[in-house]
């Protein structure tokens, strides 16, 4: 997937992180640049990871010596400079309200991304979100074959599954989003036929 | 259809005053903070009161995000799951397919689409109407209406002015970078869709009501309190709702909350 991301985003390194209960992990990097920056944002407690956290947007430094950018991290400004990095793109990994990290391009010359490139990204972050969250749910081989096709319809009842499940056993969306997605596993049972007995009140998960 | 839309804004019988209204509120909507959701949501609401359809549904589309439903006039009724029920094969799929209006005026003489046709006459329903949403040589979109009887062609050029409405509200940009946009806006919709619908699960589990009656609840508060759909639904998932607004929705279920922020 981080391969995929440099060559769609067009940047030399990118890396993926996800958020877990209240803190960063460092998921996987194309080498250790990408790796390196990514960790050090985590250590700082600043940088696009955290951004796109809060904004639930993506973040896009075009050139990372313009006046604004210096400012934006005072810390992770320099470890950047110290890399080399010119620009970057950061896009939010979500699932609706369930933010799950981020998948962040960086790249050794300044960038502002065109519209066809900055859509990639939006699109790839989609994938790359189902994926992590299958992932996050101990799931090594990524989204199981049942699962690939949905309709509409599947997909609004398990947005609504994860909801009654966050409420139910009182755990943050993105936990209910992983939860729902290992019992499905678990079980046996597709994650769209799982969601549906959740919302049709047929079954729960339990704490 | 008529290419002076416009003129039958003249005609007797048309409901000027409530067309204009639909089109200011959109575009104070968009104005305010062009919510996607919140725009789909209120011109499929008002599609249905401006016209003599029982449902109207608002159908966005995109080539790797695939077919949602962005906008719904009736969210407790049965009829919503016609429109998404034959996404893969159907009217919706096909009006997408030729840019053109799909008109079934007599579902039951139709024959191109059986099944969809029986499931509409069981609920009622005996006339469907997909209407393209689009800009730029761009489809996006589908107007979809659910009727008992045949529209009118003035019927007709009313919904084709409320898709451009939505076009507008969907696009709003350089017209050099449509199809990328229509993705990007598509992307953004996407995960306020997904949002809405976790917050329709959290609250149906918490007031013990259905989904769709739930989504009733948030559509309400947030009309009521000036408050995006999005952002409001997002502030129940991430369980951060101030006081004022947490009291109005226990009022809308008809329950007391003693926590603050639940």
């Amino acid at each position: 997937m981080v391969d995929v991301a440099r060559q769609v985003l067009g940047g030399e390194h990118a890396g993926i992180t996800v958020h877990r209960a209240d803190h960063f992990v460092a998921l996987v990097s194309t080498d250790d640049v990408a790796a390196h920056l990514d960790e050090r944002q985590i250590v700082i407690g600043q940088g696009p990871i955290f951004s796109v956290m809060e904004t639930g947007t993506p973040t896009v430094v075009a050139d990372t010596e313009d006046a604004l950018a210096q400012n934006r991290w005072p810390a992770f400004g320099p470890v950047l400079a110290d890399a080399g990095i010119r620009s970057l793109l950061s896009f939010p990994l979500a699932s609706g309200g369930a933010h799950v990290g981020a998948i962040t391009s960086y790249r050794l010359t300044p960038f502002f991304p065109d519209p066809e490139t900055y859509t990639n990204g939006l699109v790839l972050a989609a994938l790359a979100t189902e994926i992590v969250l299958h992932i996050e749910a101990g799931l090594a081989t990524g989204v199981p074959d049942g699962d690939t096709e949905r309709t509409m319809s599947d997909n609004a009842v398990i947005q609504q599954a994860v909801g009654i499940t966050a409420e139910q056993l009182g755990i943050p969306i993105v936990d209910a989003a992983i939860r729902l997605r290992a019992h499905a596993f678990a079980t046996d049972q597709p994650l769209t036929v799982l969601a549906r007995r959740v919302v049709n009140g047929e079954t729960a998960l339990e704490p | 259809m008529s290419e002076h839309r416009h003129l039958i804004l003249r005609r007797d019988g048309i409901d000027v005053t409530g067309v204009a209204s639909s089109l200011s509120e959109a575009l104070d909507l968009m104005r305010r903070r062009n919510d996607l959701a919140d725009i789909c949501a209120l011109l499929a609401t008002r599609t249905a009161e401006l016209l003599p359809v029982e449902f109207a549904g608002i159908v966005l589309a995109d080539d790797v995000f695939g077919l949602r439903l962005a906008g719904a006039s009736h969210h407790t009724d049965g009829r919503r799951l016609l429109v998404e029920s034959q996404m893969s094969a159907g009217p919706v799929t096909e009006c997408l397919a030729t840019c053109d209006v799909v008109a079934l005026p007599r579902l039951h003489t139709d024959g191109r689409w059986p099944e969809f046709a029986s499931a509409c006459a069981d609920t009622g329903i005996h006339a469907a109407f997909c209407v393209p949403i689009s800009s730029h040589d761009t489809v996006f979109g589908v107007l979809a209406l659910l009727a008992e009887t045949s529209l009118s062609d003035d019927d007709l050029s009313v919904a084709e002015i409320l898709t451009d409405v939505i076009a507008v509200a969907f696009l709003q940009c350089d017209p050099r970078h449509v199809a990328s946009t229509a993705r990007t806006r598509h992307s953004e919709l996407l995960r306020s869709l997904d949002t809405i619908e976790q917050a329709k699960g959290m609250l149906s589990q918490r007031y013990g009501t259905s989904v769709d009656a739930a989504f009733d609840g948030l559509w309400h508060v947030s009309i009521d309190h000036g408050i995006g759909l999005a952002r409001l639904a997002e502030r129940v998932v991430t369980r951060t709702l101030d006081d004022d607004t947490s009291t109005a929705l226990a009022n809308r279920f008809n329950r007391r909350e003693s926590a603050p922020g639940e």
